[in-house]
């Protein structure tokens, strides 16, 4: 029943986010194109005085039409291509969110819930799709900024170029921080996985309660539950965190002590995420369970 | 007075009081005959079913228990606890109090793979086009039957490419109505499913109902339009207030009541009881 609720749950949802994200990949290709046409153009010939002794000034201050359409069209795409990246990240929020909503508390529920479908295997569903769509929207963000730098990287790789300072710089860092790099790395991607599920579970459980509390406003309610719930969470997240760090804390400063601390903070708040996340999904659980009263 | 007149008098009286005993409708017995007797197949089952909204009370403490295999009206005026009666059984209202069990299992996924219902409202994604709908009940149902399901579609002349959102509202009902019925359900549930259609609509859904639902199956249809729906009846519940007043088999009751319709039976039951409330 899960692989048939997640193929209807992508169907849904991709309707709306698969031409979103392919728009956005579109647009990099678009704007990067003609970035790179556009300083090809300036590069290629940069002004200066003819055999004829004539000032011949560059495509950018001559004004030439070309020139100045490839301007105006890269600045277009340049703007648009930063303002599908943001509708991409918010839309993929927005319409996780929307999703549950109208699963479960509008006439959608009719269909849910009747279904031989169990609770578990509908919040599943949805927790998955939203890892799914999360992880595709970031891959096609990255994937979109590469093609961008690496169209600029292509017409101008001199604005790539490292001078000695920041080379410096960064093998000060690599020798200092080097044994860690790796781990901290890692810690970091799982921590940012966790804080990614266990928002969006806040979120499902903050409107389960909103939805639950009340049958009308909901809306209001509902953005009302988020703010004081998450605020609460994050409260109590935030002392567990001081608190379980303490014995680190405590071991006396040393370059190797604070390397400990900073990998156990983060192992912590991965513990914490995980433990507020699975606390949310029971919490959602139960009154999708007990307290589901459709009107 | 004369003996002449004074039998005069007494013939008068006596005719006076005869046209006013006719006049007089007979009380009818608030009987609750069971529908469900020794060696049936008990459907559904429900013991002291309580539904409270907080505000109001939706349900006060019912009892019923249904055989399979019958087209059975649950009758009521609006209000009365019909739907949430239908909405209990169909899974999404939490019971304040006592048991509901259908086939012998308690409300849960296992009944609900059992149970057919069309609520009284649509509630289908209308970005779906109507193929896409029927690939999604058959995937989840593991008694759907598409090729039903495309036959009654062509006999109510609905195009199954066109999109939900470009339906009408009588169209989109059609289309609930045959994810019902293209299932073959041990109990469908029916809420309201001929009100706000015009009377040729009505013929047609209610002929579709008859032609096409499980026959070992039970039929649990709640209207207010009882003269619309009382021909294809075979048992009656009449709701009231939250709780069953009257139930029993149309054809002895009716018996019963000189032959009265069931919309005739359940007026004046239902002006009885106000008189006494």
């Amino acid at each position: 029943m899960f692989a048939k609720c997640l193929k209807h749950e992508m169907k849904a949802t991709a309707r709306v986010l698969l031409p979103l994200l392919i728009c956005m990949v579109a647009v990099s290709i678009a704007a990067t194109l003609s970035l790179g046409g556009l300083l090809s153009l300036e590069s290629a010939y940069m002004g200066g005085i003819t055999d004829s002794g004539e000032i011949e000034m560059a495509p950018s201050q001559n004004g030439g039409t070309l020139y100045g359409i490839l301007d105006a069209l890269t600045t277009l795409l340049v703007i648009a291509f930063f303002v599908v990246l943001i509708i991409a990240v918010v839309s993929v929020f927005v319409l996780m969110v929307r999703r549950f909503y109208t699963s479960f508390f509008t006439d959608e529920g009719y269909l849910t819930f009747t279904l031989p479908v169990t609770v578990d295997c509908h919040i599943l569903t949805k927790a998955v799709s939203m890892i799914i769509w999360n992880v595709a929207s970031y891959a096609a963000m990255g994937f979109s900024i590469f093609i961008f730098v690496l169209g600029i990287f292509w017409s101008i790789p001199e604005a790539f170029e490292i001078d000695e300072y920041t080379k410096l710089y960064i093998n000060q860092a690599l020798d200092r921080f080097g044994d860690i790099f790796g781990s901290t790395v890692i810690f970091g991607i799982l921590q940012m996985i966790a804080s990614n599920i266990a928002s969006f579970m806040l979120l499902y459980f903050s409107i389960s309660v909103g939805c639950m509390l009340t049958k009308k406003h909901r809306f209001i309610v509902c953005a009302a539950c988020v703010f004081v719930i998450s605020g609460v969470v994050s409260e109590i997240m935030a002392i567990a965190t001081e608190l379980l760090s303490v014995p680190f804390q405590n071991m006396g400063y040393s370059e190797e002590n604070v390397k400990l601390l900073a990998m156990a903070v983060m192992l912590i708040s991965t513990v914490l995420y995980i433990v507020q996340g699975v606390g949310c999904y029971f919490g959602t659980r139960w009154i999708l369970k007990n307290k589901i009263n459709l009107e | 007075m004369s003996f002449e007149q004074e039998n005069g008098i007494r013939e008068e009286t006596a005719a006076l009081e005869a046209a006013s005993a006719q006049e007089m409708p007979k009380k009818i017995k608030l009987s609750h005959e069971p529908l469900w007797h020794e060696g049936d197949t008990a459907v559904l089952e429900a013991q002291d079913l309580v539904k409270d909204y907080g505000g109001g009370v939706g349900l006060l403490g019912v009892d019923i228990k249904l055989p399979a295999g019958k087209i059975i009206g649950l009758l009521g005026t609006n209000g009365s606890g019909k739907t949430t009666l239908l909405k209990l059984i169909a899974g999404i209202l939490t019971p304040t109090g006592g048991e509901l069990t259908v086939c012998g299992s308690k409300v849960g996924v296992e009944t609900k793979a059992l149970v057919a219902y069309l609520p009284e409202r649509t509630y289908l994604n209308d970005w779906m086009r109507v193929e896409e709908i029927i690939e999604f009940f058959a995937d989840f149902y593991e008694d759907f039957s598409t090729e039903k399901a495309y036959a009654m579609l062509k006999s109510l002349e609905v195009d199954p490419k066109r999109k939900l959102k470009t339906l009408s509202k009588g169209t989109k009902e059609k289309v609930q109505l045959v994810l019902v019925m293209a299932r073959n359900a041990k109990l469908y549930l029916l809420d309201e499913p001929i009100a706000g259609v015009d009377p040729v609509a009505r013929e047609f859904i209610l002929d579709t109902i008859v032609a096409n639902y499980n026959r070992e199956a039970t039929v649990l249809v709640s209207t207010h339009l009882i003269s619309d729906v009382e021909k294809v009846l075979d048992s009656f519940l009449f709701v009231r207030n939250g709780k069953i007043i009257m139930q029993g088999d149309v054809a002895p009751v009716r018996e019963a009541c000189d032959g009265k319709t069931l919309d005739e039976i359940f007026r004046e039951v239902y002006k009885q009881c106000s008189q006494n409330a």
